[in-house]
């Protein structure tokens, strides 16, 4: 479907932070209302105002946590919203929800939060396959196939054959997104510069990937609200308005996923955003990208259209992506080096940069680089299963 | 030492998918034949992806094919793996099936390679189940 009528027609209006990176001694659900509280404010929103709210993908308590819902979420911000959601798996759909909603005339301004505590609670990486009380949760488990890490990294050595890429590639991936984090003082990795020695020098976990290569867990939480950009011209904040989005799902189980530069989520998905926004890759000042790993950036760049397979060798460079590079790409460290919010990093830090409010890392102030018009952000779900293509535009 | 049973994780097995572990049990490798169309499937469904046919039977594979992709786990991610370190975990292409998840024993990780030829070899595990492992063709 032709969705060019929906050009510009809706807007983030508002965007919460927290406190974040290491903070004990708060639960999950304080994060998700603190973050909603502070975009509401930041919106110039009443709570009311609110008839829409999608938590973000829900993990099991940790610590001595209650488990809560989207309800517990709503009544703590003392709302009663037309329509709630609470996401138990990694599809990224919160988007094209939204703006169905909002298209509907079911909902004027739609909230979507994500929270965990999960670095304080020491979320484990293996949780996608065994539970706490280490019960396989599907058959995998037979095969020692633990974690999400096995899966990306599967299509990695693919990629490693087909395309001659490696470790050599995504350790520029590693130490650009460390140098925005230097710039960024919220950063878990603020002041923690990192070599290509400290990449090389880093133990494979599941080889070809080492931990370097792999998102930590972080306290925090992070909102956005999503309006007409009609009602969002009334409010506080500076306009920055959705030029193009897309969402495609490919529900492949892992194993049967192939490295295909065409039939995958994010090559279907950043087309129809592309073709939504009447624009190309070369009309993109920076990209804020899913990094769950850093082969996860290679891959959506590839996908996005930055370059073609086989050509990350020559492309993908520090320099290139870094501070003062051409293509700036996850301007606030990302997910590997700022936190771990899923796509509320990319697409929060899209916004604070098209707003000029980024802070020490805005694009326009870092020698080097350029005020940004148009940021392509990208949320992922899965195994590269589910893809949410996103162009912000700055008005 | 070869029924040294190496791998101890009790194996989930739902109503779906009984009749491919009940096959592992015989060292028989069985996918979901489509009565209609015969398409071969795995994982387990009760509907063919292709044509959404209810009808099917389960038909043995010859257990050989080829890699696709592979990972090696250097470090433990559980503790019913952590005397196998460092183990492959690989995507093999079944020459007359599906795609299908395994280990790749019997070697050094460092032999292995994408599109590299492999075979069928049965595994005991846990009780009286074996894991359907391949290693490198001759
Ligand atoms: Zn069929």
């Amino acid at each position: 479907m032709d969705l060019q009528r929906l050009r510009n027609k809706y807007a983030i209006a508002g965007v919460g932070f927290t406190e974040q990176g290491k903070v004990p001694g708060r639960t999950a659900i304080s994060f998700h209302v603190e973050a909603c509280a502070n975009a509401i404010k930041d919106a110039g929103l009443r709570n009311q105002d609110i008839d829409g709210v999608f938590v973000y993908r829900h993990f099991e308590p940790l610590g001595n946590d209650y488990d809560f819902n989207v309800f517990n979420v709503a009544e703590q911000l003392g709302i009663r919203p037309a329509f709630v959601s609470q996401e138990h798996y990694c599809h990224r759909t919160w988007l094209t929800s939204a703006i169905g909603l909002l298209e509907a005339g079911i909902c004027n301004y739609v909230i979507v939060s994500y929270g965990d505590n999960a670095r304080s609670g020491r979320r484990k990486f293996i949780h996608e396959l065994i539970t706490e009380t280490n019960v396989a949760k599907n058959d995998g488990a037979a095969f020692g196939d633990f974690s999400q890490m096995a899966k990306y990294a599967m299509v990695a050595r693919r990629a490693m054959k087909e395309e001659g890429t490696g470790p050599d590639v995504w350790k520029e991936i590693a130490v650009a997104q460390r140098r925005w984090a230097n710039l960024t003082p919220r950063a878990s990795m603020y002041k923690k510069p990192l070599t290509y020695e400290d990449y090389y020098n880093d133990p494979m976990l599941i080889d070809p990937f080492r931990g370097l290569d792999a998102v930590g867990n972080a306290d925090g939480g992070r909102a956005l609200i999503i309006t007409s950009t009609e009602r969002a011209r009334d409010l506080k904040a500076p306009l920055v308005t959705i030029r193009g989005f897309a969402g495609a799902n490919v529900p492949d189980m892992a194993f049967r996923l192939k490295n295909d530069d065409e039939k995958s989520a994010g090559a279907v998905a950043s087309a129809k955003a592309y073709q939504m926004a009447g624009v190309g890759p070369e009309n993109i000042d920076a990209c804020e990208l899913y990094d769950c790993f850093s082969f996860t950036v290679e891959h959506t760049l590839r996908d996005c259209g930055f370059f073609k397979a086989g050509e990350s060798k020559d492309w993908l460079t520090a320099e290139r992506i870094g501070p003062g590079g051409s293509l700036p790409v996850n301007t606030s460290g990302g997910m590997l080096s700022e936190a771990y919010f899923m796509g509320m990093t990319g697409a929060a830090e899209s916004v604070m940069q098209l707003r000029g409010q980024a802070g020490e890392n805005q694009l326009g102030t870092v020698p080097g680089t350029k005020m940004p018009n148009l940021i392509l952000c990208t949320d992922n779900g899965a195994v590269f299963n589910s893809n949410l293509t996103m162009i912000f535009e700055r008005s | 030492m070869m029924n040294e049973i190496k791998y101890t994780l009790p194996t989930k097995i739902q109503d779906d998918n009984a009749a491919f572990w009940e096959g592992c049990k015989n060292q028989r490798l069985l996918f979901q034949k489509c009565s209609e169309c015969g398409h071969i499937r795995y994982p387990a469904s009760v509907v063919c992806p292709e044509c959404l046919s209810l009808e099917n039977e389960w038909v043995e594979s010859k257990g050989e094919g080829t890699v696709y992709s592979y990972v090696v786990f250097r470090r433990p991610f559980d503790n019913s793996t952590k005397e196998r370190i460092p183990y492959v975990v690989a995507v093999v292409e079944l020459d007359d099936g599906p795609t299908f998840r395994t280990n790749i024993v019997d070697c050094e990780p460092e032999q292995v390679a994408c599109d590299m030829r492999v075979s069928l070899k049965w595994e005991p595990a846990v009780g009286d189940l074996y894991l359907p492992m391949f290693k490198l063709a001759e």
